[in-house]
């Protein structure tokens, strides 16, 4: 079930980044150096972050759900970052306000109101107990690929 | 049958999502629902047409929409979200 939500070549831990704006601009190169968004989905998805940010308050770890048009995609996928150390990020619900991000969750979608399953599955892991303390823990790609493949 | 309007900043992630489990969990509660999804800046010209709208993402009612407006944020974070059950199903009346 797990390995349809995301590929593990989209999966990335301690990921140095100052910003949000390098935190999304790496993770969308990351996936557009896969063949798997275009190239105008490298600037579009940073002003999308400034226009409509994503950063969740989940609790003790908080996540950000960065995602743009699907014109700009080529294969759906699910990028995931894990930060070295927590970045500012907008909150979705308040933009004027901040959260520290330990997570980034990239949507690339290739259909509008599609791919529910993959959306339900990644939004019921943040949600988890535990899932992202285990995530944010792990000190390996194969431990996190673990967690991942148990809770997505 | 009510009209609920489910509004993010794209209108096809988050208000996917959201549009989902509103109708889960309204049908829990025996409502059943029409819900359609539409972008935040969609809101002013659609929202007259819908029994509440539900956002993710900010939204200053700067139109003075007599709709009423619940967050819908409890969806992806799991914060609150029989309370914002609860707020949607007095909203629908």
């Amino acid at each position: 079930m797990s390995s349809k939500m995301y590929d593990k070549s989209c999966v990335f831990l301690n990921v140095e980044a100052n910003s949000n704006e390098e935190a999304v601009r790496w993770l969308a190169e990351q996936l557009y150096e896969q063949g798997r968004v275009k190239e105008g989905y490298l600037t579009r998805i940073i002003e999308r972050e400034a226009e409509y940010p994503t950063g969740l308050l989940c609790g003790a770890i908080n996540v950000a759900v960065p995602h743009t048009e699907v014109e700009l995609v080529n294969q759906k996928t699910l990028g995931i970052a894990v930060l070295k150390k927590p970045v500012q990020f907008h909150r979705m619900d308040a933009p004027e306000e901040l959260v520290d991000v330990s997570v980034l969750f990239m949507f690339a979608l290739t259909e509008a109101h599609a791919h529910v399953e993959m959306l339900q599955k990644v939004f019921e892991f943040i949600q988890g107990e535990g899932n992202l303390e285990a995530l944010t823990k792990a000190d390996t790609l194969e431990a996190a690929l673990q967690v991942l493949d148990e809770k997505l | 049958m009510k009209r609920v309007l489910i509004a993010c900043g794209n209108g096809i992630a988050t208000s996917t999502m959201v549009a989902m489990k509103v109708r889960e969990a309204l049908k829990e509660k025996g409502i059943e629902v029409k819900v359609e999804q539409c972008k935040l800046l969609e809101v002013p010209a659609k929202g007259a047409d819908y029994d509440v709208v539900v956002t993710t993402g900010r939204y200053d009612n700067t139109t003075n929409l007599q709709t009423p407006i619940v967050s819908g944020m409890a969806f992806l974070t799991g914060i609150n979200k029989a309370a914002t059950v609860d707020e949607i199903v007095k909203a629908l009346g």
